[in-house]
């Protein structure tokens, strides 16, 4: 083994020099780099779609929240906190959207029923959590080209429920089944 | 007599490259890098957002000034060491001078000088690395322990002076185990060594842990590069999406800038909230999860990445380098102005080892890789002999290399590639005079036994 492994260094060396030779032959050797997508705006003056965008093509929105996306078997989902949450919802296509943002709230881990307040652009809205069903939220939304929509998420009450756990967060309710439905171009 | 003359010749040599170097640094103004250079005056141990030695070392020297005296003297000695430590193991005394002349000429060109005129890690960085190099060439031929020592102090030292380095220092100290290892039987003191080098390993990890304790750089570094690589390409996006990381990032960064895109990027809640509680490592995690994308994509990006050119390709940074003498949006700190530019008095030879053409860089490339296979071809070759442990050497460079190479293209930003290849650049020219001296040697060894 000691006299192996010198060898098979040698061998693995002198295969990725090789390579690197040939590579080098097939190489353009160009003066130009590509153009960063951060120096874009500088060169055009306005935001430019990405290269492989199809306008014809309606693009899903991007979901995020403040809570980290965690994985089931049953699919995804969020522990929202008491001190609560922000829904960000991002339109990437360069053309108006219309759609409806669902998703499901369950009871905290400790099974307290709560009031949860989603915060819209055109006021508040009230969803009750309970022990014995799921509720469901459905939120129609209008979305300008490029541009996002923000929705907070509060409850009450804010009695704290924890479970033993490394981070010690503060539970509110839990998020399932976060998804867009029919996302449609809004010209 | 012969020696006398010699070792004139010689100490004329380094005196007259060590006259060079000080007065084309005098000659320089000192650079400024708003954005890099105040950090490094933060000396801690508690989250450093650049690593100990350095922060340490530029807070001691206090002036800008000694800085510049500081890594213009480190850097020439380290130029001076590794031409000695070559010449002592090259047996004929015109192929020794070759050497001396190669080395030196690649350590007077203007993309390392410069280096020495502002106040970022690099300077410091290539002249511990040059020390690194040459008491390795040392060690391996003579394997004393009184060597191994000097050696790991400039890899800890080494260590101890970028992020990066602190991950390379492991993988010299690893293969300088290896080697011990399978040198057994020529050595005197095993035990010892190996004790030292186990010792080396676990300091290694300590700087590799203190390197990731601050997510500062590794954050900015890390979003640009999902951005950056991504965003034309929805189908790569998905992965990064589903990974957890914000879309509204994407539609930041590209926005119309009211600062920094990177700056304004990191400061929305949702990637805040992000590298915070789901960011592990996602480019490296990406790397492993494709890996034809992570052996491939530094030499052959535009198969990977559809807006990225040729010229993202790590072979040409390596050939090309990094010219920071033509870098013009550095302050000049006497005149505090971008301009006039702080290396313009700068007027060093660039020999052949850095060029402005492209035909003549694919060359430089294609002459260093074929100079190092033909290295490995002579141990083929009858009567021409090169000494293992010279085999070794090469090798454990080269690993070293491909390591930096392929680990720095993956987790650098693409855009500033030319900088962070820069030490492998060099280590890559470094690599190519051992190996030419090292070819010519045998070839005048055999010639001098066929004689006899």
């Amino acid at each position: 083994m000691k006299q192996k492994f010198p060898i098979i260094v040698n061998i693995l060396v002198t295969l990725t020099i090789i390579l690197l030779l040939v590579f080098t032959i097939f190489n353009s050797f160009p003066l130009d780099s590509y153009v960063p997508v951060h120096k874009k705006w500088f060169m055009y003056g306005k935001v430019m779609p990405p290269e492989d965008y199809n306008e014809n093509i309606v693009r899903d929105l991007d979901i995020d929240l403040i809570a980290p996306k965690e994985n089931a078997k049953d699919g995804d989902f969020y522990w929202l906190q008491t001190s609560g949450d922000l829904i960000t919802l991002t339109n990437r296509n360069f053309r108006d959207v219309k759609g409806t943002l669902s998703f499901l709230l369950d009871v905290d881990p400790c099974g307290t029923e709560r009031v949860i307040y989603v915060g819209t652009q055109d006021g508040s809205m009230e969803v009750q959590t309970l022990k014995s069903k799921q509720a469901i939220v459905e939120i129609e939304f209008q979305l300008s080209s490029n541009s996002t929509e923000f929705l907070s998420i509060i409850g009450s009450p804010a009695k704290p429920c924890k479970i033993n756990e490394d981070i010690n967060r503060s539970f509110l309710a839990k998020v399932t089944e976060m998804k867009v439905l029919n996302l449609k171009i809004n010209d | 007599m012969t020696k006398i003359y010699v070792r004139t010749f010689l100490i004329a040599i380094y005196l007259l490259f060590a006259l060079v170097r000080l007065l084309s640094t005098y000659k320089s103004d000192i650079g400024f890098d708003f954005a890099d250079s105040p950090s490094y005056f933060n000396p801690t141990w508690n989250n450093p957002i650049r690593m100990p030695f350095i922060t340490y070392t530029y807070t001691f020297l206090a002036n800008y000034s000694a800085i510049v005296l500081f890594q213009t003297i480190l850097s020439l000695l380290s130029w001076i060491v590794l031409s000695f430590a070559v010449f002592s193991i090259i047996h004929n005394p015109i192929i020794k001078f070759i050497s001396i002349f190669l080395i030196l000429s690649l350590g007077i060109t203007p993309p390392i000088v410069g280096f020495d005129s502002i106040i970022l890690s690099e300077s410091l960085t290539f002249s511990i690395f040059n020390y690194v190099i040459a008491m390795m060439v040392i060690y391996y031929k003579k394997k004393s322990s009184f060597q191994l020592l000097v050696l790991l102090f400039f890899v800890l030292f080494y260590a101890g002076t970028k992020q990066t380095s602190a991950h390379i220092s492991i993988v010299l100290v690893t293969l300088i185990l290896f080697f011990v290892i399978s040198e057994f039987k020529n050595i005197s003191n095993i035990r010892f060594q190996i004790g030292l080098l186990v010792i080396s390993i676990f300091i290694s990890g300590f700087f590799i842990w203190l390197a990731r304790q601050n997510s500062e750089i590794s954050g900015n570094v890390e979003v640009t590069n999902i951005i950056e690589r991504t965003f034309d390409d929805f189908e790569s996006q998905k992965w990064f999406l589903n990974q957890g990381f914000p879309g509204i990032a994407y539609q930041q960064y590209s926005s119309k800038p009211f600062q920094i895109p990177i700056d304004g990027t990191r400061a929305l809640p949702q990637v805040k909230a992000w590298e915070m509680f789901e960011k592990r490592s996602p480019i490296e995690y990406y790397a492993l999860n494709h890996p034809l994308f992570l052996i491939f994509g530094p030499i052959v990006p535009t198969a990977y990445i559809s807006t990225f050119t040729d010229n993202e390709s790590a072979l040409v940074s390596l050939a090309r380098g990094y010219r920071l003498d033509k870098n013009y949006s550095v302050t000049n700190l006497r005149s505090s102005n971008v301009e006039p530019f702080f290396l313009g008095n700068l007027k060093l030879p660039l020999f052949l080892w850095w060029s402005d053409s492209k035909m003549i860089q694919k060359l430089s490339m294609v002459i260093f890789t074929s100079m190092i296979l033909l290295f490995y071809a002579i141990s083929f070759v009858k009567n021409l002999i090169i000494d293992p442990s010279s085999t070794s050497l090469i090798s454990h460079f080269l690993v070293v290399f491909f390591a930096a190479v392929w680990s720095n293209w993956h987790i650098s930003v693409t855009y500033e590639l030319d900088r962070y290849m820069m030490p492998w650049a060099i280590e890559l020219r470094i690599i190519f005079i051992i190996t030419f001296v090292l070819i010519l040697d045998s070839y005048f060894k055999r010639k001098s036994s066929h004689e006899h």
